[in-house]
């Protein structure tokens, strides 16, 4: 029988564990074979806390804070009904072009005063040496909102939100966060001819916002016809949205939701 | 004897009235070192010591007016100490040893002025200057100490100080000293003393007025926009858990605000952000250089590596792509007030609530490579107080750095210090002929030229932020390819030769008054 939490901890301190437990269930959290609903997060009303107002509690948001150095290396992984596609198309010079589809992601809106870092992870192909094995054709991820055909920029707190790739990021923070699954942390995408990528931006909180954030993105990159498309099938292949509170205790694991990959040609 | 002081019947005895000058000089070297606009007095600030000194008075008597002059200079300049934190006894103990043994130098100052008065006025007036210096340069390994030096006091008046670029600091220093020495010698025998007064006053002036004229306008990728952000968060406030997102909310604010002048490097104060980092540096920082498009270079606190791990007072730059380097660590925490204890006494004060320093002593700086469209700049980066220690800066001048950035906070320590403080890096920029940002957390914050010229400043009392376009460094300087030496060399030779030359002429005079010559004495001595 699986666990109401669909996660597990690496290294937590008691105290924010059997916090996040308490949060994985009050939200319904399940394990990626239960997600067949959708969205664990769909059916969550505005009201119900989120992760971090469940990690805070009634105590202040600073009480939870850093007093020691370091990045976290575990994650709180939801899983959620957004999908990423890798739609690919042959140019004429011989090269492909593809286009990295995030569609139907929704998660509840943080009600935790604080700034944040979302992190979106994404595999793109990589090289047998592990070098990068693509050209973005676009210099950044903007989540969009409406449909394809009539979208504008997804504003918070009154801004558009701009993923740019975090190199820096990818080395100081992915190597503590790729792992054990079972402890928390992203599979090794080793031998898929993919390798994770990290796009962030910082947000501060906006407190006039919704209940729910929604949206769609797209990143569009080009490759040679020796790269195929991620094997939809293969459990490891996901992509996640990280909502990472950096001044908190690294012990706390972010808020993270994995996205499937979906198989282009699937309905 | 002493001879009769003019004031002699308002102050009473002659012992009296010498303890009161070096107290009076105390004063005037406060009065120009501390508080702004007031530089100028340097240049008559030792004249009552001197003067007091110039009558020969026994060694015991010189040597206290030495110690009032100092003691009164740096209880007044240092007063900000006992209130510059939590843990006042430590901090009030600290003062009232500092105090006393700075004022040691200069009590040596005197009493060796008052016996090189007994080779003459001449040997007196030509020994004096050097003596300052070498009292500089004897308590120079003290942060504190090292923060009175004559030449900073001149530091508001860019065409004063550029004697930095050629022996820095201490060259300014000896000059004014020579003033003031030169000012007592045309008072005793003013025909004789006022041209060399002269000469002394215009030439120097006039190097200064010439040097200090802006240079032509450098290629577009020789120059560089910095963007400062000033934050004024209250000593009270800093480090306070419940205000850290407040804080990193002005400063990501501050920030954005500057991106429309297209700056090259952003730089925040120093421990601007709040949160302890790993050794490597906070990876929450290159996510936020990486979101403004900028370099960021900031001051933080972090944990470096080795056993027994200890606590830095660094700085780091995060680049936009994301990565994040450790810049600079402080390489002298202020002792006691910063420095973790190192010896047993010191730990047992910590565990007494004595001893507030946490900090340990970071390595040598190095020059570090900023990316900017234009090509990248070498960047030399000091933190706080290190930029009172000339060598620093001029380290990494010679290392190459084009710019230097100086990351400061004194909040705790009162608005006279951090404008001294901004007035040792305007000098420090005149030594190495670079620009030289200084970004503080409760300002003032300064963009100066290589000419020691301050470009644009924030002001203490607000937040807010600010840019600036600078020159890139100019041609190393002689006090960058020669260092301190030829200074420090003139500084203790010229005395310790005039000195050498009185005792061979008193000697000479002894022989020649027992009418025989010295090769009288070696004939005898021979027999």
């Amino acid at each position: 029988m699986r666990s109401p939490c669909g996660f597990a901890l690496r290294g937590f301190v008691s105290r924010a564990a059997t916090a996040v437990c308490l949060v994985g269930g009050a939200l319904g959290w399940t394990g990626p074979a239960e997600a067949g609903d959708g969205n664990a997060m769909v059916g969550v009303g505005a009201s119900s806390p989120t992760y971090y107002q469940q990690m805070v509690g009634s105590q202040p948001l600073a009480a939870l804070e850093s007093v020691s150095p370091g990045v976290p290396t575990a994650l709180a992984i939801a899983n959620c009904s957004a999908t990423v596609e890798y739609l690919h198309t042959a140019q004429p010079d011989g090269s492909v072009e593809w286009d990295a589809l995030v569609q139907g992601f929704q998660r509840n809106h943080e009600r935790v005063n604080a700034v944040y870092d979302m992190v979106f992870v994404l595999p793109l192909p990589t090289a047998p040496s592990g070098a990068a094995a693509f050209t973005p054709l676009d210099s950044a991820i903007v989540p969009q909102v409406g449909t394809q055909a009539a979208s504008v920029p997804l504003l918070y707190g009154g801004e558009p939100i701009v993923l740019k790739r975090n190199v820096g990021l990818e080395k100081s923070l992915l190597p503590g966060l790729v792992g054990d699954p079972s402890q928390g942390q992203l599979p090794s995408l080793e031998g898929t001819g993919y390798g994770y990528t990290l796009w962030d931006t910082i947000v501060q909180y906006d407190p006039d916002y919704g209940p729910t954030i929604q949206g769609w993105a797209s990143f569009h990159y080009a490759t040679d016809t020796t790269v195929r498309p991620p094997v939809a099938s293969d459990a490891r292949m996901k992509a996640y949205l990280i909502t990472w509170i950096p001044t908190l205790n690294p012990n706390i694991p972010p808020y993270t939701v994995r996205l499937a990959v979906k198989d282009p040609s699937a309905p | 004897m002493p001879s009769p002081h003019p004031l002699g019947p308002l102050l009473g005895r002659a012992s009296d009235w010498t303890l009161w000058a070096g107290a009076l000089s105390g004063l005037l070297l406060a009065l120009a070192l501390v508080p702004r606009g007031t530089g100028p007095l340097s240049f008559v600030a030792l004249v009552p010591l001197l003067a007091a000194l110039e009558s020969a008075p026994p060694p015991g008597l010189a040597l206290r007016a030495g110690f009032a002059c100092g003691l009164v200079l740096f209880l007044l300049g240092g007063a900000w100490v006992p209130f510059a934190g939590t843990q006042r006894l430590g901090l009030l103990l600290t003062y009232l040893l500092f105090a006393p043994v700075l004022a040691l130098p200069v009590a040596g100052f005197a009493l060796a002025a008052a016996w090189l008065r007994r080779f003459g006025q001449t040997t007196f007036l030509v020994a004096t200057p050097a003596l300052w210096v070498t009292t500089e340069l004897a308590r120079y390994s003290s942060e504190l100490g090292s923060q009175f030096h004559l030449g900073y006091s001149l530091a508001d008046h860019p065409a004063l100080i550029q004697l930095a670029a050629l022996g820095g600091v201490h060259l300014v220093s000896l000059w004014i000293a020579a003033v003031n020495a030169t000012l007592v010698g045309a008072a005793l025998a003013p025909r004789r003393v006022f041209p060399a007064l002269l000469g002394l006053v215009v030439l120097p002036c006039a190097f200064g007025a010439a040097a200090s004229r802006a240079a032509p306008q450098a290629a577009p990728e020789r120059r560089i926009t910095v963007a400062g952000v000033q934050p004024e968060v209250r000593a009270h406030e800093r480090h306070v858990p419940e205000r850290f997102d407040d804080h990193l909310r002005e400063l990501l604010g501050l920030s954005e605000r500057t991106l429309g002048d297209r700056p090259d490097l952003i730089v925040w104060p120093e421990s601007a952000f709040e949160r302890l980092s790993p050794a490597a540096g906070a990876p929450f920082l290159g996510a936020i250089a990486h979101h403004l498009g900028v370099p960021l270079l900031s001051g933080v606190w972090r944990l470096a590596q080795g056993e027994p791990a200890s606590l830095r007072n660094s700085s780091v730059l995060a680049t936009p792509d994301g990565a994040v380097i450790v810049a600079a660590d402080k390489v002298n925490p202020i002792w006691v007030y910063e420095s973790a204890p190192r010896s047993p006494l010191g730990r047992r004060l910590a565990a007494a609530g004595i001893w507030p320093g946490r900090f340990g002593a970071g390595p040598i700086p190095d020059v570090l490579l900023v990316p900017r469209p234009a090509g990248p700049i070498r960047l030399g980066v000091l933190v706080c107080v290190d930029t009172t220690y000339p060598e620093l800066a001029r380290d990494l001048r010679r290392r190459g750095a084009e710019i230097l950035v100086t990351v400061a906070n004194e909040a705790d320590l009162g608005p006279l210090t951090s404008a001294l403080q901004a007035r040792i890096a305007r000098v420090r920029a005149v030594e190495s002929r670079v620009p030289l940002v200084r970004v503080a957390n409760t300002g003032p914050s300064e963009w100066i030229d290589a000419r020691g010229r301050v470009v644009a400043s924030m002001e203490p009392g607000a937040s807010g932020a600010g840019t600036a376009n600078l020159d890139l460094g100019e041609d190393a300087p002689p006090y960058v390819r020669f260092g301190g030496a030829p200074v420090s060399t003139l500084a203790i030779a010229t005395p310790a030769f005039l000195a050498a030359l009185g005792l061979a002429r008193q000697k000479r005079r002894a022989l020649r008054g027992r009418g025989r010559s010295p090769l009288n004495l070696i004939e005898e001595n021979c027999v």
